[in-house]
């Protein structure tokens, strides 16, 4: 019969122990790191969203709530904004309408935005009650690197952003043009 | 201890497996704990910046609606000039036929003898007799088909009020029931709105911040300015309670020197380049207030503005040194002939253009005395206080000899109804009212078009939790005893204010003004900021408050009528004065050292105002919690 102390030296007489333990431990790394890079990535991607929303609504609102006025600085364009033309017209909803390509088709920028991750978004502002109002809507789908074919979780994220429309007045002494713009530009 | 404990001891000391698992649980933990902190850190990140821009859109949207406030008001002023313009048009043009209605004579009115017109007639042929006169007989010929002419269209010829479809009583109708009711109505209307809108844009601030949600907590936002607080509640009449320093903000050698307009903040920046304004504060919310001319001052931008335009188109249709000269001398002789119209139309007791007529017909009718007219001469005047019930036009008629006279009090017109019946409607800004021009101490940039924004941001379970998370990465320990080492309690989210400033303000680029002075044409020269709506609002970076400082001088200087003061210096006089004498049993050392113990209080005060002031230094760094 073995003794107590025979059993200890034959165990620790055995070989492999650790590699089997970071066998184990591996994976929950792994797995931690994925975590840990999908939650920088959502943070990414949401304060992507504040940046988008912001700048579409206040280059919409210091131009007056107007789609003439409407002049976007495009030279130090954040990634995911997408230029476009206001539909017109003043409603409760968003009058230029959240566009799903933004960010991606033709904007350099967007390469940025890969590194394990495919992000698609826009901003977009209108006005409605005298308020401009924009939205940025991004869509992190988590992609590891594993393999192309494989995506991990993903989800959409938006952000909104409210301000009063600025009076933008077109001629100083033109009362007419004055009603026209007013109360709400 | 027992061999085979010793024996498992020295084993365990020894033992391999499981070494790996004890390591990777550690790491394990602490990449929980990373993963933890990084969820804080993001999202106190995007709580703090998204605190921020609802701070920046209180302040704004309270601009914006301040801006819109005065775009409006300026909208309602031009309306007034719209209107004022045309009743001095009207009152030019009825003045004229007024002037030749008296030369010429009426008709149809009568008369001693013969009308008025003959009458006069009469006096021009006798003229024509005199050699070299000769040209005056044809004229004399046309004398009464002239004076009747003349007459249809001054008052219709009707011997008594001037017909409707005259031009006196279109003037009289026009000012009866346009100018009267109308302007004071308007004035009214901005007295709403510049009491209102820093209100109205207070509401809207508080809302758009509401708007800003996120971690499904939402924040509590407030915009301030000074324009909250008016200086007068009777609008016309100067408030003087206000303990605000009022400056003219302008540094004119910064302007000239550089040639680039750089508005100032000069009672935050530097002092001694303000003027102090006296004379009360007719501040009406908005920086805006009624000038003491009232109406008057619409006529008077009316002038000048034609004046300007006038003398700019003479420098631009010919340019050079010759351009200049020509439209230095338009624009002065228009200059005149605009105080002139002013006084003659817009003013209380104003009698027109052509006043001395009367006497210069008289005079010149000395010739022909004899020959009478206008006996029977029942005209009035538009706005008779003979036909209308608080009217104040007088009447037109004269007795034998002497023809129609002129319609001086035409022009005066007086309030016709409700409480204020009987009052100047010229001149008169507490009962009439008046257009709302800028006050005289605020510009573009300075404190009274500035708003700020203040945002509370904290408070909240979550971001709370979050700003700790960021707290432990930080090795934040304030606080005492082991748990608040670790995660401090005393968070700064606790008390957590996010500012933001932005102002309103006159874009002077809109008239050609890029580069120009507040004073300046472009700008605000003879109020014409006032005028157009170029109103706009924009977010620009935090500065200081010169209202701390000044409120303090306001107390601290003795404008309460210097009862601290006088109460310290009695208490010194009467302990170290006494002392000192009955000490040294001198009056003279008493007093000595009362003077030096005054002036030492006195230092000692200059210098803790000066100190305590220093917190309201635009320079001084802001308190940790205001981001």
């Amino acid at each position: 019969m073995m003794t107590t102390t025979k059993r200890w030296r034959k165990r620790a007489g055995n070989r492999g122990v650790a590699m089997v333990e970071a066998g184990i431990l591996a994976p929950v790394f792994a797995m931690m790191m994925m975590m840990t890079m999908y939650l920088g990535g959502t943070y990414e991607t949401k304060y992507r969203t504040v940046m988008m929303s912001r700048y579409a609504t206040w280059s919409y609102a210091a131009n007056g709530c107007t789609a003439d006025n409407f002049k976007p600085i495009d030279d130090d364009l954040p990634p995911g904004i997408k230029l476009g033309g206001n539909s017109g017209g003043a409603g409760p909803q968003l009058t230029q309408p959240v566009d799903p390509q933004g960010g991606t088709g033709g904007n350099a920028e967007a390469g940025k935005f890969t590194g394990g991750a495919v992000g698609a978004g826009g901003a977009s502002a209108g006005s409605s009650m005298g308020s401009a109002k924009g939205t940025s809507t991004m869509t992190w789908i988590y992609t590891p690197g594993i393999s192309s074919q494989f995506q991990g979780a993903q989800q959409a994220i938006t952000t909104q952003s409210q301000t009063l429309c600025g009076p933008v007045p077109d001629n100083g002494m033109d009362p007419f043009s004055f009603i026209k713009s007013f109360p709400f530009p | 201890m027992s061999e085979a404990t010793m024996g498992r001891l020295n084993l365990a000391l020894k033992e391999r497996r499981g070494a790996i698992m004890v390591i990777g649980v550690f790491f394990a933990c602490m990449m929980i704990g990373w993963m933890w902190m990084l969820v804080g850190l993001g999202d106190a990140m995007i709580w703090r910046d998204r605190s921020q821009e609802a701070a920046d859109a209180v302040s704004y949207s309270s601009a914006a609606v301040q801006a819109q406030g005065m775009n409006l008001i300026s909208f309602v002023n031009i309306l007034m000039l719209i209107l004022t313009a045309v009743y001095m048009m009207m009152a030019f043009v009825y003045d004229v036929l007024d002037m030749f209605h008296v030369i010429l004579g009426s008709t149809g009115d009568g008369g001693c003898e013969e009308s008025s017109c003959k009458a006069r007639q009469a006096d021009a042929y006798l003229i024509s007799l005199v050699p070299y006169f000769e040209w005056v007989e044809p004229i004399a010929n046309q004398w009464c088909k002239a004076a009747d002419i003349i007459g249809k269209l001054h008052d219709g010829n009707t011997n008594g009020a001037p017909s409707k479809v005259s031009a006196g009583g279109l003037f009289g109708l026009y000012e009866r029931d346009v100018m009267i009711p109308v302007l004071p109505v308007l004035s009214k209307f901005e007295d709403i709105i510049s009491y209102g809108a820093p209100w109205a844009g207070e509401f809207v601030g508080l809302y758009e911040t509401t708007q800003y949600k996120d971690f499904g907590e939402s924040r509590l936002g407030l915009p301030v300015s000074g324009t909250l607080v008016p200086a007068t509640l009777t609008p016309g009449k100067p408030g003087t309670k206000l303990p605000v320093a009022k400056y003219k903000s302008c540094d004119e050698t910064e302007w000239e020197e550089k040639g680039v307009c750089k508005p100032k903040n000069c009672d935050a920046q530097d002092p001694n380049n303000c003027q102090t304004f006296d004379g009360g504060d007719k501040r009406e919310g908005l920086p805006v207030g009624i000038p003491d001319t009232g109406f008057t001052a619409v006529c008077t931008f009316a002038t000048t503005k034609v004046t300007s335009l006038v003398s700019g188109m003479v420098k631009n249709i010919l340019p050079g040194p010759v351009g200049g000269a020509l439209s230095f001398v338009v624009s002065t002789i228009l200059g005149a002939l605009g105080n002139k119209i002013v006084n003659s139309y817009c003013k209380m007791d104003s009698k027109g253009l052509f006043s001395s007529v009367d006497s210069v017909v008289t005079g010149l009718r000395v010739a022909t005395w004899l020959e009478q007219g206008g006996k029977n001469n029942k005209e009035l005047c538009p706005n008779s206080a003979s036909s209308l019930s608080g009217g104040w036009g007088g009447d037109a008629k004269d007795g034998c000899g002497g023809g129609p006279k002129r319609c001086e009090e035409v022009y005066d017109m007086k309030l016709l109804s409700g409480s204020q019946k009987g009052n100047a409607f010229w001149g008169d800004p507490q009962f009439a009212g008046g257009p709302h021009l800028v006050v005289s101490y605020a510009a573009n940039g300075n404190d009274w078009m500035q708003v700020w924004g203040v945002v509370y941001g904290g408070n909240h379970k979550k971001i709370e939790k979050a700003e700790k998370l960021v707290g432990v990465a930080g090795m934040d320990s304030n606080g005492s005893g082991t748990w608040n080492t670790i995660i401090p309690q005393d968070s700064e989210t606790s008390w957590d204010l996010y500012f933001s400033q932005a102002e309103f303000y006159y874009d002077c680029k809109k008239e050609g003004g890029n580069g120009a002075k507040w004073g300046d044409e472009p700008c605000n020269k003879e109020s014409n900021a006032s005028y157009h709506m170029n109103w706009r609002a924009r977010l620009r970076r935090m500065h200081g408050l010169s209202w701390g400082k000044d409120l303090l001088g306001y107390v601290w200087n003795g404008s309460l009528g210097d009862t601290f003061d006088d109460k310290v210096q009695e208490g010194i006089n009467k302990i170290i004065g006494n002392t000192i004498s009955t000490a040294f049993n001198n009056p003279i050392a008493g007093s000595l050292a009362q003077t030096a113990t005054n002036n030492m209080f006195l230092k000692v005060k200059d210098g803790a105002g000066e100190a305590v002031g220093g917190i309201f230094n635009p320079a001084s760094s802001l308190p940790d919690f205001i981001h």
